[in-house]
């Protein structure tokens, strides 16, 4: 028996951990742009 | 000497030679308290990432974790998801605001939010005792690591870890730490991405691997932990990292909110690398040599026998790194908190610059000469050292960290008796009902958290709110 859902689970979940905080990063910036005056 | 020893040698000399080197340019341009504990507010976010990073991989990913991957498999590397739960709520709730104030310490946050001199001394007093204890078990790994790998006393191996980190620490502060920081990081990300190939060669690839390990036994390859167990190891961790302080710190060393955001995700990033390279080694090394006498050799042995001596050396390294950035880092908290929230508030408010820099720099050489003693005794094994301080860090800080940032009517009297009550609560549950309710998915440290919330709200709701321009600039987006 080799390795299954919680080795290759593990991946898929990080990387889909690591996209949608950078997504929520960058939009955190874009808005923090929009808001401080110039 | 051998052929392996002398390449150990000129890779270790080379390795001294960079970190002295930019700790003496951190020196050279370190003039104000300011710039020893927050780099002038100059770090970028891959620095910065990579100073979170290292912070956070101890002694205990590299020994610790690679053994209990070794002996229970893949399941555990799940608990990843609660640390960077941790991180994702304090780039939420803390870091922006944080970073917005821009003081010097953790205890400076503490005394400006809830307007309390008596606040900020608490917390600058348990960050010191519980940051000691942390300490201790950074020096235990170093002595273990010196007596296994190099036949050297603990005692010897514990004094150069001293010698070497402190004088980087104290000679150029945050600064150069930080970008000693960044190497660091960078040669433990490198040390395990070379190791993993070479690991997964000797077993014939990753699916061998896994058919021979799981024949071994199945829940290696499988769920060894319930999904029950390790959630509650996931929040015992996330609930550390949410408010810890040596990585709070760190965020005012960087130039703005934005910055800290995406430092937080490079850490990630790297913290992912480390993470998944530490269990494929883990369950490789299972597979190579099925039946270790501990868990705990299994990263040491890999570096001596496994790897070339080219690769082994630079695997010690990276171990060596993994513990150098991480005592690195408490001290500059620990000294930190004694130069600038206990000296220079209570001792000397009239101190110079000059002076509370130099006041600094003997803090931390005298607070990491203090763990010395317990780190010779031997009071426990490193990694119930470390899961330990992490609870009661998480017991008495997150609640005055997390809820104090989102919640205008937390007060001092809150914060002190929220912190007391959390630091106490976490005491008690260990020594008395922990066994118990292990079973049930209880731990103390959410005991400590729970009770230190509710008595965070409760006396905060009978006593005076804190005063407005206090709250200002943590609640005035």
């Amino acid at each position: 028996m080799g390795f299954g859902a919680s080795f290759y689970g593990f991946f898929i979940a990080a990387a889909i951990w690591l996209l949608v905080y950078f997504l929520w990063a960058f939009n955190a910036a874009a808005r923090d742009r929009s808001d401080s005056p110039r | 000497m051998t052929a392996d020893g002398l390449i150990l040698l000129v890779v270790a000399l080379v390795y001294f030679a960079i970190v002295i080197g930019v700790a003496i340019w951190g020196y050279f341009h370190t003039r104000t308290e300011d710039e020893f504990l927050a780099a002038g507010r100059s770090i970028g976010p891959w620095v910065g990432g990579a100073v979170l990073a290292a912070t956070q991989i101890s002694a205990g990913t590299f020994v610790g974790t690679l053994g209990r991957h070794y002996l229970t498999g893949v399941s555990w590397i799940w608990i990843w998801f609660g640390v960077w739960a941790g991180w994702v709520m304090s780039a939420i709730l803390v870091a922006p605001k944080l970073r917005r104030f821009g003081a010097l310490t953790v205890a400076d946050y503490v005394g400006k939010r809830f307007a309390s001199e008596a606040a900020r001394t608490l917390a600058a007093a348990l960050i010191i005792i519980t940051y000691t204890i942390y300490l201790t078990a950074q020096f235990q790994a170093i002595g273990e690591i010196g007596a296994a790998i190099f036949g050297i006393a603990p005692l010897v191996a514990m004094t150069a870890l001293l010698a070497s980190t402190g004088c980087y620490t104290a000679l150029g502060g945050v600064r150069s730490s930080s970008y000693i920081d960044f190497v660091q990081t960078l040669i433990m990300v490198l040390a395990l991405l070379f190791a993993v190939p070479v690991v997964i060669s000797n077993v014939g690839g990753v699916v061998a691997l896994g058919e021979y390990v799981g024949s071994i036994e199945p829940r290696v390859t499988g769920w060894w932990f319930t999904w029950k167990e390790l959630v509650a190891f996931g929040m015992a961790f996330g609930l550390s990292i949410a408010a810890a302080p040596y990585e709070m710190t760190r965020y005012y060393s960087m130039r703005d909110v934005t910055t800290v955001r995406y430092a937080i995700g490079i850490s990630l990033v790297a913290q992912a690398l480390i993470g998944s390279c530490v269990m494929i080694l883990g369950i490789g090394m299972r597979g190579i040599f099925p039946f270790l006498p501990s868990a705990d050799q299994a990263s040491s042995i890999m570096a001596s026998t496994v790897m070339s001596p080219l690769l082994g050396a630079l695997f010690l390294i990276a171990m060596m790194s993994a513990i150098m950035s991480t005592v690195n880092s408490i001290l500059l908290v620990t000294g930190g908190a004694f130069a600038h929230d206990l000296y220079k508030r209570l001792i000397n408010p009239l101190a110079s610059q000059r002076r509370l820099i130099w006041v600094n720099r003997i803090s931390i050489v005298v607070l990491g000469l203090v763990p010395f003693w317990f780190a010779s005794r031997k009071l426990a094994d490193v990694q119930a050292i470390v899961v330990e301080q992490a609870k009661f860090i998480a017991s008495f800080f997150f609640v005055p960290v997390v809820l104090g940032l989102t919640w205008r009517r937390g007060t001092k009297e809150g914060a002190i008796c929220s912190m007391a009550a959390g630091f106490l609560g976490c005491l008690v549950w260990t020594f008395t009902f922990q066994r118990d309710f292990s079973s049930l998915g209880i731990d103390a440290v959410e005991v400590g958290v729970a009770l230190s919330a509710l008595t965070f709200v409760l006396v905060s709701r009978a006593t005076t709110p804190t005063p407005a321009e206090n709250l200002r600039i943590f609640f005035d987006d």
